[in-house]
């Protein structure tokens, strides 16, 4: 179909993406390739918490445990069994993805506003066990996190860890994409979109609800463990209750329940701050403002933009 | 056998008896009108026989099966669909996901093969997309696959809500006004795929329907609902000769 050529994102567009993505380290410096890392990671922790928030309709406060725990887990791994960061990866995932089933039970039993109080309260828990469970996670001081390595090769610079971030980042973003354009996507959007209906298609609400969480906290999870070692030094008040702002601004300007805006504004929201470097102040206000705009005039986000102006089609939920 | 029976179900609400004693019949392979005016209590008996309610009293028995107080999905995974009153569709996909949703007991699940978007998983996704496409074209929908749910109009919601019913490969199907919002030529459509999905899918349905004419025309037998009581059962030419049932529903003649 002819139609399909003009919109963003297109399998040229998508190699061509790629191909740029490979290549950047080679002129960016230091810093920037430490802000691109980041942007990758910010990428998987935008999507994970839209296919809980935008595409299931569920709530979180608590992201910002599940990057911890994922950060923390990973590096303990490493320092304390000697387990090999590729290794201890996965399984980071899979820890954070029990502590996201912790979380979704009672997510079963408590509507949205609760749920919301109960993920505040586990977040400050989890940060408090960070914090105070000094023999482990070295307390305020924070953790030293070893540089991961495969065979005799160590990656230690931000340009080396950033192949590793990349290859993760792209399985995080493929395999969410296709997640959700199988039947388990359309069973959170049934979820979200009508209840009853869903239920009376053989679909377990409490199943689905709870596999929703550990899902997202699965890529959470994963996200931590590169943040531990793209930052090199992970502190408990990182994962605070702060950042969760941050998620919820990268889901509403990109749109609740979209894939490519989620990715453009998680890509947006990591960059603004560090062209707003000089005027803190400022960071603070425009970032407000910019939320602001999109609530009221952009309730769709991002998302909304480029469908009117037909630069992507509708979400999908099957393969093509 | 006995295909699905109720025995004295009975429903109240804040006091106020929604439902009381309704033993209601169904046989194998019969098209089962329910009728009775506003607030007779249809849609209450369908949320009860869905379990989406549990009722007070009685019994709810489908296949040889007390399912009472079994789940709204296990009750759908016994080969129990059910359409809405008001359309229930999941706006955020299209018409074609929509009635893929209703395979959702029979789509591949295996999470390693879907992440990787493997051969096999690709293969049986491709076949279900298919057969969804086959059963909107039953349905008469396959112009709009790609459409938003929202924007059809309400006629043509409802069927897709039938294709996607049909989707999950029931043996008994509840209809809920499936008329509302129908057009007469849409209506007569309605009722020549209600006789295919009986005839082709061998599927037993039963329909509430304000629709008089419709409903005496489908039907093989009756069921007459009035304030939460059964006050009448039979064939057709039985209900409209039905005193009671012309009193009370269609209004006195006198």
């Amino acid at each position: 179909m002819n139609i399909r050529n003009n919109y963003l994102f297109s399998k040229g567009i998508n190699l061509l993406v790629l191909a740029l993505l490979i290549t950047l380290p080679v002129v960016l410096n230091q810093y920037q390739q430490y802000v691109l890392n980041m942007v990758l990671i910010y990428i998987i922790i935008g999507l994970s918490f839209n296919l809980l928030v935008g595409y299931a309709g569920q709530f979180s406060f608590a992201h910002p445990a599940f990057l911890g725990i994922g950060a923390y887990s990973s590096c303990l791994m490493v320092l304390h069994l000697g387990i090999p960061f590729w290794l201890a990866l996965p399984i980071c995932g899979l820890i954070t993805a029990m502590f996201g089933l912790m979380i979704g039970l009672p997510a079963l039993r408590i509507s949205s506003f609760y749920l919301g109080m109960v993920t505040v309260a586990f977040n400050e828990l989890i940060v408090w066990i960070f914090l105070h469970w000094d023999s482990v996670t070295k307390g305020a001081m924070g953790l030293k996190v070893p540089k991961p390595f495969i065979g005799g090769f160590t990656f230690s610079t931000d340009k080396q860890i950033y192949c590793i971030i990349l290859a993760v980042t792209l399985f995080c973003v493929l395999s969410i994409r296709n997640i959700l354009r199988s039947k388990f996507g359309r069973a959170f959007v049934a979820i979200r979109d009508s209840e009853i209906a869903a239920s009376t298609l053989s679909i377990n609400l409490i199943k689905y609800k709870i596999f929703v969480f550990m899902l997202s906290a699965f890529y959470v999870g994963i996200a931590g463990g590169l943040y531990g070692i793209s930052v090199g030094i992970i502190i408990p008040e990182a994962f605070g209750l702060s950042p969760v702002l941050i998620y919820f601004a990268i889901i509403i300007i990109g749109g609740l329940g979209s894939f490519t805006g989620t990715i453009l504004s998680s890509i947006i929201i990591t960059l603004l701050p560090e062209f707003l470097r000089g005027f803190v102040a400022l960071q603070e206000i425009l970032f407000g403002v910019l939320l602001v705009v999109f609530i009221v005039f952009l309730p769709q986000g991002i998302h909304g933009l480029l469908l009117k102006m037909n630069f992507i089609k509708q979400e999908s939920f099957s393969q093509e | 056998m006995v295909f699905f029976r109720t025995e004295n179900i009975g429903i109240s609400f804040g006091g106020l008896n929604a439902l009381s004693n309704i033993s209601l019949g169904v046989e194998e392979g019969e098209i089962h009108g329910l009728i009775g005016p506003n607030g007779s209590g249809k849609t209450t008996f369908f949320n009860v026989i869905s379990a989406i309610y549990a009722p007070r009293t009685g019994k709810v028995i489908f296949l040889e099966k007390d399912i009472t107080r079994l789940k709204p999905y296990e009750v759908s995974a016994l080969g129990m669909a059910r359409t809405f009153q008001k359309s229930e569709l999941f706006g955020g996909m299209n018409v074609l996901e929509n009635v893929m949703t209703g395979f959702h007991k029979n789509a591949d699940s295996n999470l390693l093969g879907i992440s990787f978007r493997t051969r096999k998983y690709r293969e049986t996704d491709k076949a279900l997309k298919e057969e969804a496409f086959e059963l909107l074209t039953f349905v008469g929908m396959k112009d709009y696959e790609t459409a938003n749910t929202t924007d059809l109009p309400f006629g043509k919601q409802r069927l897709v809500e039938l294709g996607r019913c049909l989707a999950t490969k029931p043996k008994f199907l509840l209809l809920d006004e499936p008329v509302a919002g129908m057009n007469p030529t849409e209506a007569v459509m309605l009722s020549e795929i209600i006789y295919r999905i009986r005839k082709e899918m061998k599927i037993t349905i039963l329909i509430i329907e304000h629709t008089i004419d419709f409903i005496l025309s489908i039907s093989d037998r009756i069921s007459v609902l009035n304030y939460g009581e059964m006050i009448a059962q039979g064939t057709p030419s039985e209900i409209k000769e039905n005193r009671k049932v012309i009193n009370i529903y269609l209004g006195k003649s006198e």
